[in-house]
């Protein structure tokens, strides 16, 4: 592929920004990636560049890395799991979602827990939640776990 | 009006600002993706009396679908460019008198909580912002669950639902090509950094946010403590550049650039957002290096906020092309320098 900016050289370099959720892709050689201040080359007289605080402070890595995450997600699972499931409390397939992004109430986080699981995974690593609980949240009863623990013990002996 | 980025000093030399957000839902409604507008304006309501009379300090309440003009909140980093645009849901927008906090219900998620500072502040930020979560807290039932922690609209934030974010102004460590290994540095422990763009988008500026990516496994204080260490790490490299750069053979060069700046700034008649920022950025590390002792208690950050758009047009509203903008431009910074 040839760099997007002279069209001569060779793209060495794949850039890419989201500034307000719009994604700006470039292919550039080394030369031109440096020029406009991507890469290693830059040199100190190339050191001021223009700067707009505002427009991108907001910017969400989270639109970049999601664009990947389901898009993957969806060349790779999409047609080999039949998803058929749709949310009791507000109607989201899970097409929905990979099309979307979006979750769409807190109950489907429950209806799609396994489809969600490699997603979840791939962002966050294999983790259990360890942060603040919130004032007035209510601990579900630990009973079962406890039993559970206690059985694992026994089957140890 | 007094401003969250009032106090900017030009001590904080490298970080120029923190800001602590919290994601968080309500429980028992759908998620704003799926949401009508009665619904919405319901929801809204609930939160604002949740925070507004349970928060230890005055709050402001503002109705974001009247019209009203956001484009400076949009500016000072107050509200998202999202949450300024036109929607389908009601929305509302609680601040606090500076803005240091600022609510946004039903941006992406039913409550986005903010809390900016300037300089590098990290526990006061999310002091400011838990006691905002915990006010809410104590009036609505928020979605969360024990082993997956807040759930947001987004999978990307669930968990904690934070996302710390620190503004870190490089020039030196641009201009000598370590901006690449320090990213990687700090992408191989879980942080981004995003350089900040001009709106051609081809320039890349010397202002960089760094983040925390990862939300899930790991605690509050925790985020905190990593984006610590890693901002004091590269606020040391950013200053031994500076002070190289400084010390090198061609520094007549850069002694140069940073003078004919303040120059051009001081006299200009006419100058759009983009030089004017750069040529800002510029006086701004020669202020910081004790080159134009002029600028010393200039506060250039808050200058850089008063030359954008909109900030020009609501104090001049007659300011309504470019071209008459970059008039009053090089006026407000004229006078800024004097
Ligand atoms: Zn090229
Ligand atoms: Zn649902």
């Amino acid at each position: 592929m040839l760099c997007q900016e002279c069209k001569k050289n060779t793209a060495t370099i794949h850039y890419k920004s989201s500034i307000n959720a719009n994604v700006t892709e470039k292919y550039l050689c080394a030369d031109c990636a440096a020029k406009s201040g991507i890469g290693e080359k830059t040199k100190p007289s190339d050191m001021f560049h223009t700067i707009d605080v505002v427009d991108s402070f907001f910017d969400n890595s989270a639109d970049t890395l999601l664009g990947g995450l389901f898009g993957e997600m969806l060349g790779n699972r999409h047609t080999q799991i039949p998803v058929t499931g749709v949310c009791k409390e507000c109607g989201m397939r899970y097409n929905d979602f990979l099309q979307g992004g979006k979750i769409g109430c807190e109950k489907c986080y429950e209806t799609f827990d396994t489809l969600l699981k490699p997603t979840l995974k791939r962002i966050h690593g294999n983790t259990r939640y360890c942060g603040k609980t919130p004032i007035g949240y209510e601990k579900k009863d630990g009973t079962l776990e406890k039993l559970q623990l206690y059985v694992k013990s026994l089957q140890r002996l | 009006m007094a401003k969250w980025y009032d106090d900017i000093k030009n001590t904080d030399d490298v970080v120029v600002s923190t800001r602590v957000r919290l994601a968080r839902n309500l429980s028992n409604y759908a998620f704003p993706s799926r949401m009508d507008k009665e619904t919405s304006q319901k929801a809204a309501e609930l939160i604002k009396d949740a925070i507004t009379s349970n928060y230890c300090e005055k709050l402001g309440v503002i109705n974001v679908n009247s019209g009203c003009d956001t484009g400076s909140l949009v500016e000072e980093h107050v509200i998202s460019p999202d949450f300024s645009t036109e929607s389908p849901l009601f929305r509302l927008l609680v601040t606090d008198e500076k803005g240091n906090l600022s609510v946004m219900i039903n941006e992406e998620d039913h409550i986005r909580i903010q809390a900016i500072y300037s300089g590098l502040r990290l526990e006061q930020a999310f002091e400011k912002a838990n006691q905002a979560d915990d006010a809410i807290a104590k009036g609505c039932k928020i979605a969360f669950d024990e082993e997956k922690g807040f759930l947001t609209s987004c999978p990307t934030n669930l968990g904690t639902g934070m996302r710390v974010s620190v503004m870190l102004h490089l020039p030196a460590l641009s201009a000598y090509g370590y901006i690449k290994n320090t990213v990687a540095m700090l992408n191989k422990i879980g942080l981004t950094v995003r350089g900040i763009y001009g709106e051609g988008s081809d320039a890349q500026g010397n202002l960089y946010q760094l983040s925390n990516e990862v939300t899930l496994g790991i605690s509050e204080q925790d985020t905190l403590e990593k984006l610590k260490g890693a901002i004091n790490l590269v606020v040391e490299r950013e200053r031994e550049m500076r002070k190289k750069m400084l010390e090198a053979a061609n520094s007549e060069q850069l002694l140069d650039t940073l003078w004919r700046s303040y120059g051009t700034l001081r006299y200009a008649r006419k100058i759009d957002t983009a030089e004017s920022a750069k040529l800002i950025s510029n006086v701004r590390l020669a202020s910081s290096c004790g080159i134009i002792p002029a600028c010393k208690d200039k506060n250039l950050i808050k200058l850089l906020f008063e030359i954008m758009p909109s900030h020009i047009v609501s104090r001049f509203p007659e300011a309504v092309t470019a071209s008459v903008r970059d008039k009053y431009r090089a006026d407000i910074i004229r006078q800024f320098l004097e």
